[in-house]
Order: C-alpha cells, then sequence, then structure tokens
C-alpha cells in the first residue's frame, strides 16, 4: 500500500469511477425496462355477459363482451369472449385462452369438444383437457349472480 | 483524382485498409461456396436500408400500426416493393445464413484459429432469428399478433422467472400497446446495434485469420492464391445481382402478406408462424402437459449451447467430413429434423384448412342476393357503404371470417345474446336461407380500393 504510485492511483481512480458510473446509469435504466414486470396487478373488473337464465344447459356459449382498459398509455376498449355453461352446479364461464401457449379455443357442437386450432390441444365441455399439449384445464371466470345477471371477473 | 487519393491515403491509410480487407490473399481452393458468407452480409444491408425506409411512414401504436403499414401497401410510391423486400429479405436469410453455417460446419473451418469467428457467426444466426420474430409483431395483423403470443408465451415458461419474463417482454401479461413499442425498439434500434458490433467482429476476424480454404491443407497454398479483390468479389457482386433480382421479382409478384388486423376475438383464424419457425411450432405439438418446456426451450436451448461450444467439443485438428462421421451425423440429422418437422406441420395444416375450407364455402350468386337484402332491410343505414364503413354499427369487413356461421345466425336472431350491449335490432323475422345469403354477401366484403 505504501508504494503506490502515481500510475497506480491514477488506474485505481478511472476503473473505480468508471464502474460507479455505470452503476449510476444501471439502476434507473433497469428499473425503467423492468418497470411493468415490478408494477401490482389491478383488481380486475365485474363485466356482465347478460341474463343468466339464456345459457344453453350443457352447451358452452360463446358470448363477447368489451370494456374499457388502461393498455399502457392508451386506454382502449377491448373486445374478449368467454364461454358460458349451464350446468346443474350452477354457471360457469371458461376463458377461450388455451393453456398451452394461448391461441383462442373454439367450441364444435358435432364432437362436444374445445379444439385449440394452434397445437392441437383438445378440451370437453368442463374444460378438463381430452388430449393434445395442454398441461391445464381451461381457465374459468371467477362469476357471480346480481339480480339475474351473470357477471365476470375480468384481469 | 491520384493526388487526392494520395491526400486521403496519407491522412486516412486507405492503402493498409485495402491491403486488410480487399487485397488479402484467398486460397486456390476458394470457391462459389465461399459466397454464402457475403450473400448474408449483402441481405443484412439490404434490410438495414430497406428497414430506414419502412420506418419513415411506420407508427408503431395499436391503432397506427396496422394503418400505417396498409398505407404503406395501398398509398406509398414502391410502397409494396419495399415492404416486400424486406419480408422476402428476411425469408433469403433464414435460409441463407443457415446454409453458410453448414457450410463452414462440414469444411471444419470453425477449429483453431477460427473458434471466435465461427462463435460470432451463431450470435449472427441467433440474432437473424431474434430479428424475424420480433419483426412479425410490427404490422398488428393477425399473423404477427398471434405468432407473438404463442413465442412470448413460450418464454414463459422458464421456471420460477417466467412470468417475469413474460411481462418485461410484452411490457405486461398481455399484448398491447407496450409490447408494440418494446417490439419496435428492440428489432430497429437493439438488435441492429448488436448486428452492427458482432457483424463488424465477424469480418475482422475473417480478414485476420485469412479464409479457412478447403479442408485438404494442400489446397490452401496461399503462394498459389489469388486476392479477393476482384475475383472473388466479383462473384460476390454475380450473387446479389441475382438475389436482388429474385427480391425485386417476389416483392413485385407476390409481395408481403398483411392478414386482417389483430383480433384476439377471432377463433377461426389458425395462427401459424412463418415458415421457418415452423419446425418448432411443430416440435410443440409432441411435448404434452409439464413436458413442453422441454419443446419449447430445452431442446433449442441445447442446440444453441452445442453450437457456441463446438469449437470447444471438437478440438481435433483434421478438418476432412468423411473423416469426421460424428459432425457429419449431427449436421445432417439437424438438417433431416429441420425438414422433416416443417413437412409434417405442412402437411397437418393442411388437413385443418380442407375441413375448413369445407365450411366456409362461398358462393358469389348468394353474395349477390345478400347485397339486395342487406339494402332491402335497411342495413346500410347502421354499416354505411354496403357495409364496408363504420357508422351507428362497425365495419363489416372481415366479420364473415371472423366468426363462424352459426354465430352469425344467432346474432341475427338476438344480437345481444352474442354480443352484450349492441345496439343491432333483432333480425329474428329473417328466413335461415336469407341470413346464410347475408353472411356470404358479408364474406365478399373488401376494403375499399380508395378512399
Amino acid at each position: 500500500m505504501e508504494n503506490i504510485g502515481r500510475r497506480d492511483f491514477f488506474g485505481f481512480v478511472a476503473k473505480g469511477l468508471g464502474g460507479l458510473v455505470t452503476a449510476l446509469l444501471i439502476i434507473p435504466l433497469g428499473g425503467f425496462v423492468l418497470s411493468p414486470a415490478l408494477r401490482r396487478e389491478t383488481e380486475g373488473n365485474w363485466i356482465s355477459l347478460g341474463d343468466a337464465d339464456k345459457f344453453a344447459v350443457e352447451r358452452p356459449t360463446r358470448v363477447e363482451y368489451s370494456y374499457e382498459k388502461q393498455d399502457g398509455w392508451m386506454r382502449t376498449k377491448v373486445s374478449r369472449y368467454a364461454f358460458v355453461v349451464q350446468r346443474p352446479e350452477g354457471l360457469t364461464a371458461f376463458s377461450p385462452v388455451c393453456t398451452h401457449l394461448g391461441c383462442s379455443v373454439g367450441w364444435n357442437e358435432e364432437k362436444k369438444q374445445f379444439n385449440c386450432p394452434c397445437h392441437g390441444g383438445v378440451y370437453d365441455a368442463t374444460g378438463k383437457v381430452l388430449s393434445g399439449p395442454p398441461p391445464k384445464p381451461l381457465t374459468q371466470f371467477e362469476t357471480k349472480l346480481e339480480e339475474g345477471r351473470l357477471f365476470i371477473r375480468v384481469a | 483524382m491520384k493526388k487526392l487519393y494520395r491526400f486521403l491515403d496519407e491522412r486516412l491509410g486507405l492503402e493498409a485498409f485495402a491491403n486488410f480487407w480487399l487485397r488479402k490473399l484467398l486460397p486456390p481452393s476458394t470457391n462459389w461456396l465461399f459466397t454464402l458468407g457475403g450473400a448474408a452480409f449483402f441481405l443484412f444491408v439490404v434490410q438495414i436500408v430497406t428497414g430506414i425506409f419502412l420506418a419513415l411512414y411506420y407508427a408503431p401504436t395499436p391503432n397506427g400500426a396496422y394503418a400505417s403499414v396498409t398505407y404503406i401497401q395501398e398509398k406509398v410510391l414502391f410502397g409494396k416493393i419495399i415492404r416486400g423486400i424486406h419480408n422476402w429479405a428476411a425469408s433469403f436469410l433464414m435460409v441463407i445464413v443457415p446454409l453458410h453455417l453448414l457450410r463452414v460446419f462440414f469444411w471444419g473451418a470453425y477449429k483453431k484459429p477460427r473458434e471466435l469467428t465461427w462463435i460470432m457467426g451463431v450470435l449472427l444466426f441467433l440474432l437473424t432469428a431474434a430479428f424475424a420474430f420480433t419483426g412479425y409483431l410490427l404490422p398488428w395483423d393477425q399473423k404477427g399478433y398471434w405468432a407473438t403470443v404463442v413465442g412470448t408465451n413460450m418464454m414463459g415458461l422458464v421456471p420460477l422467472v417466467g412470468e417475469y419474463i413474460l411481462k418485461i417482454v410484452r411490457g405486461g401479461m398481455e399484448l398491447g400497446a407496450l409490447a408494440l413499442t418494446r417490439f419496435y425498439a428492440v428489432h430497429v434500434l437493439i438488435l441492429p446495434a448488436l448486428l452492427i458490433f458482432f457483424l463488424g467482429l465477424h469480418l475482422f476476424l475473417i480478414s485476420k485469420h485469412g479464409s479457412a480454404g478447403s479442408w485438404d491443407e494442400n489446397k490452401n497454398d496461399l503462394s498459389r492464391g489469388f486476392p479477393f479483390y476482384p475475383k472473388q468479389a466479383a462473384r460476390d457482386l454475380v450473387v446479389a445481382f441475382l438475389l436482388v433480382s429474385a427480391l425485386l421479382l417476389l416483392a413485385w409478384r407476390i409481395g408481403a402478406p398483411l392478414d386482417d388486423m389483430a383480433d384476439p376475438t377471432d377463433e377461426t383464424y389458425i395462427p401459424r408462424p412463418d415458415w421457418y419457425f415452423l419446425f418448432l411450432f411443430q416440435m410443440l405439438k409432441y411435448f404434452p402437459g409439464r413436458w413442453e418446456i422441454v419443446g419449447a426451450l430445452v431442446l433449442p436451448g441445447l442446440f444453441v449451447a452445442f453450437l457456441l461450444l463446438l469449437p470447444f467439443i471438437d478440438q481435433k485438428p483434421r478438418k476432412a467430413p468423411y473423416r469426421r462421421p460424428l459432425a457429419l451425423l449431427f449436421g445432417g440429422g439437424a438438417v433431416f429434423g429441420f425438414v422433416l418437422l416443417t413437412l409434417l406441420a405442412l402437411k397437418d395444416d393442411l388437413k385443418i384448412r380442407a375441413t375448413q375450407a369445407e365450411a366456409v364455402r362461398f358462393d358469389p350468386t348468394w353474395a349477390a342476393e345478400g347485397e339486395r337484402l342487406f339494402v332491402e332491410n335497411g342495413c346500410d343505414g347502421c354499416h354505411l357503404e354496403g357495409g364496408r364503413k363504420a357508422g351507428t354499427g362497425p365495419s363489416l369487413i372481415g366479420a364473415g371470417r371472423r366468426h363462424p356461421q352459426a354465430w352469425m345466425i344467432q346474432h341475427f336472431k338476438d344480437p345481444q345474446s352474442m354480443s352484450p350491449g349492441s345496439k343491432m335490432p333483432r333480425f329474428d323475422y329473417l328466413r335461415e336461407d336469407e341470413m346464410i345469403k347475408l353472411i356470404h354477401y358479408i364474406k365478399s366484403l373488401k376494403r375499399l380500393p380508395s378512399n
């Protein structure tokens, strides 16, 4: 330590300051990029899908709904749809998003199953996986009934 | 002229530059196969130039992207050509870059002292794929949207941090405005910067170590070699000329595809990636449930790791492919696997498309009757210009493809049951065949050519 030369000293200062400058910039830059992952999710909204008694028994009905949503810096009206099926234990609302990699499934009335057009996932009317790659059954929306109308909670 | 050259040479060192880049001796065995790298370089330049020009008109927002790309296609002079070249050159790159990689692989040219040249090359190959993947989403059409949904979901499979990665890549859980600006910034700023850096290093190393030439060292006697300029440069430019001719022809005759605007509610759309990612798409079908991560991440990851580490795995100096049976087997196997999976994906799709075509068979005479019904029933009071323009009701272009026939019929009978909140009155007095004719008319609707 006692024999530290001028050169060594300046080299030490240059490297140290270089590291410090980098660190000072990396923190805000990193936060800037990661911000969407750090933001807390909102509670979600209850959306009405209409009268609860119109849904067919054991046959999923495709219901479109739309709502206003904050999409980054813009507010936008998004249209989505759900499959609602009347079962003995009540109404179930499925998200059409395939649990494999997120394509939209469609209901095939002839075969009584949901088919995913991407990688061939197949689900039955209760959302259970019959074949193909999906790892989980179809996602069910949280539902509630109010004054005879069906509501689902969307993120 | 000579004076000017001397002036510049004294200050910039042009002679040293030319000696290093242009007059470098190539082994006598250098042939046409050695133009593949030059072809890839040329295509990257084409992409940078056409990309910059496309950016003059493109707007990276969900509302602006599709409209601005349509504008480029339809209104900008040579817009179809420039976008077509950008699209086709991307496809060409996905052929030429792997061919260049295979050529180097089979020639054993990654061996000492060219390990870093190879690694830079592999990184450039990955960058090419990243360019293709991020470029997809930018037109904000159905194809780009769904390919990106699937592609980003694959990243979400990473254990523990998958969800965070997904959110960082998409700028949130769903694919929206923030995803588009991110993909745009990565595609036009970050990837090009990386490309120029790695490409510069790659070219520098090629010039520093010289061309590896034949795998038979007896044919690489540099004293019998020739300088890069003019012989090999002329070959490179012949290839460049052929490439640019093919690009222009394809851009002019076929152009770049543009689907309907991205629509997450369209379940009849069959999402497919471009042909060069079909093998990966097909592979995902074989890994059910919790094994999906194997097809989506583990196998591709192992493949890339193998490519990057290859010069250290195989350090033996022998280069001739017939003396490297394992390498030959691996290279051949990779090519075979790629071709086989791509063909299987195409075969599966032919089946799906056949059943879908059955369901939506289109009849022009019905469409004509549908048009009459459309006016008679006052539909054009809300769906203006024969349904092509939004009034009180939305534009109906594309609606016939978005919704299955049964949905449309139910929607005529009771619109609120299918889309709650719709202002459309019930048309339950129409006969079923009248509804089908209307559906055929709606299917026939196309965007007006000028507006």
